[in-house]
Formats: C-alpha cells, structure tokens, sequence
C-alpha cells in the first residue's frame, strides 16, 4: 500500500524548507504519525494537520529546525487544503459504522 | 446451581448474538457493504445457529443416529461462522497484507480439513464415547477456532492502543476507542468459552460435565453477550458514559 498524498506533502513541504533530506523529513513524519497511532497509508489530511500542528512541531525542534511552530502552522494550513483521496475502508470507519 | 448459571448463560449467549447479528444483517443491507454483512452474518450464525445445534447434539439425549447428523449440522455452521472471524479479521485489521492473508487462507484450510474429516469421522463412530474420542479430526475445527479468536483479540487490543493516541488529540471517537476494546474482549471471552473444555477434551476427559469447564463456558458465555450487546448495540446511558457524559456521536 502507497503513502497518502496528504503524508508525501507535508514530507515535500518539510524537505524543500528545512535542512531534513528525504529520508529524515519522512522519518521524522512517520514518527509524529506513529505516536498519534496513525499510519502514513491511510492518514488523511485533516489528521495529518493535526499531528503537524501537535506532534511534528516538538520533533522538529528536537532536530533543531528553527521557527519550527510557524512552520508547522504553514503546513498545518496547507494540508488542509488538500483534498483526502479516497483511502482503504479503515479499521476505525469499519467500527464507527457498525455502532449504528 | 451450576445448571441453572449455564442455561441462563447459553440463553444470554443465544439471545445477544441473534439481536445484534440481525441488526449488523440490517444495516449491511443498508449500506451495501460486505464486511457488515460478514460481522453480523457470523454472529447470528454461531450465536443462534451452531452453538444450539452442537449443544443439541452433545447433550440433548439424542438417539446416536439423529446426534451424528445434528452434530454434522453443527461442525457446518460454525465452520462457516468461524471462517467468517477470519475474513472479518483480515478485512477489516489487516487489508492487503500477504502474512495476513496466508494466516487466514491458513485457518480457513484448517477449518474446512476439521469438518470434512470430523464428518467423516463422526459418521464412521460406533457410539457417543467414540464421538468424544481424541482422534475425532473435529478437533482441528476449534483449533482453528481459537486461533481466529485469539488474532482478532489482538488486532482490536492493537487498533484500540491507536485509537487511544488519536483520541488524546481529538481526531477518535470516544465509542469507536471503546468499540475496539469490546472487540478484543469479545475474542477473550470466546476463549474462555471454548478453550478448558478443549484441553480437556484433548486430554482425554469428559468435558461435557467437568466443572471447572461448564463453569469456564458460562461466564465466558455471559462477558461474550455482555461486551457483544455494548459493542453494537449499546444503550443511551452507555454511550453517555463512554463520551464522559456528552451526546452520543457514533
């Protein structure tokens, strides 16, 4: 299963404006996503605004990105501009439904 | 005593899994969609269909001939229930991954072998002791079982660790959160139900009356209606208490 577009966006946005390389603006991505229990293949991208807003800022810092707050709300704007592509049937929409 | 707690047990296990299986069967005809009708298809097939039909044959004091054919009946519908726990498990925990795929092409390998030869088997049997016999192949049918019960037990334990994280951020659904965790204690609870009496069929004794089992299989059986009825079916209070006294969203 391929990434979501909304998770390689915010990947692209973090690699063309900090020092993170592809690999470490998805690394560091994937591990903001992981502590909100998400996954790269099926966040989308209000989820992903989210954790870029609540999760990514701090792990920014970590790695000494400067300004990483107003980044985040950048991005966090962005993404949520995007238009969610219609993801697998998720374990969550599954057991949402089936409560009636 | 032990009597009366077992019956109210089957009753409760019979009842919950017949309501909420033809509520699921409802609104899988509403939505269209086959993992509902997958879910609700397999509860109400082993809640009202084979778990009566294996009872009826195992206790109910049938001439030996009607008992072959009622448990055949049996090993049947849970077969086809217990294959529906694997497809659910897949489809809705594990959708496009190959280990998870060949574990359930597995069960479901293991599922068909324990019928065919335990029809097999059950049909070739001189009498009830025989029926009962450790070498009966319909052993596998609830090895099967239990390995279903136990994957999906874990998946919702996982997905409910998860969905935990995303509630702190607001992006869960405090019922859904809840639902997850239901699930994995509707797998445990059927453990408990099938499981003591399976090792001590295994072991060569008579599971039928050991108490320890019958005890095992009417708790089991009543958490399973319980935590079943609360999953996909829950009253309002309930669902308020799950939302720490908000509306209801899900």
């Amino acid at each position: 299963m391929a990434d979501t577009e909304a998770f390689d966006f915010v990947c692209a946005e973090l690699e063309a404006r900090t020092s993170l390389d592809r690999l470490a603006a998805r690394g560091t991505v994937r591990i903001a996503l992981k502590q909100a229990g998400l996954d790269s293949r099926s966040a989308t991208p209000e989820q992903l605004a989210v954790v870029v807003e609540k999760l990514l800022t701090a792990e920014l810092t970590n790695r000494g990105i400067l300004d990483a707050v107003s980044l985040c709300a950048q991005v966090a704007q962005k993404v949520r501009r995007l238009q969610g592509s219609a993801s697998p049937e998720t374990p969550d929409a599954v057991f949402r439904r089936l409560g009636g | 005593m032990l009597d009366a707690l077992l019956l109210l047990s089957t009753l409760a296990f019979i009842a919950a899994g017949a309501v909420v299986g033809v509520r699921l069967l409802a609104l899988a005809r509403r939505t269209r969609q086959l993992t509902d009708f997958i879910i609700g298809f397999m509860l109400f097939d082993l809640s009202a269909i084979a778990y009566p039909l294996i009872l009826w044959a195992g206790v109910g004091g049938l001439p030996l001939e009607r008992a072959r054919w009622v448990g055949i009946a049996g090993s049947l519908a849970a077969t086809i229930g217990w294959t529906g726990v694997y497809v659910f498990t897949v489809r809705v925990f594990r959708p496009r991954i190959a280990w998870a795929r060949a574990l359930a092409a597995g069960g479901i390998a293991l599922l068909v072998y324990g019928f065919v030869a335990g029809a097999g088997f059950t049909l070739r049997a001189s009498d009830e002791a025989a029926l009962r016999s450790t070498a009966n192949p319909v052993y596998w049918l609830q090895t099967a079982a239990i390995l279903a019960y136990g994957w999906t037990a874990l998946e919702g334990l996982r997905c409910f660790l998860q969905a935990r994280r995303r509630l702190a951020l607001g992006l869960a659904d405090p019922l859904v959160v809840n639902r997850f965790l239901l699930w994995a204690w509707i797998g445990v609870f059927a453990l408990i139900c099938i499981a003591p009496s399976f090792v001590i069929g295994l072991r060569g004794g008579d599971y039928l009356h050991h108490t320890g089992a019958r005890l095992a299989t009417a708790l089991g059986g009543f958490a399973f209606a319980i935590a079943t009825q609360l999953a996909f079916l829950p009253p309002a209070a309930y669902r308020r208490w799950v939302n720490g006294g908000a509306p209801a969203r899900a």
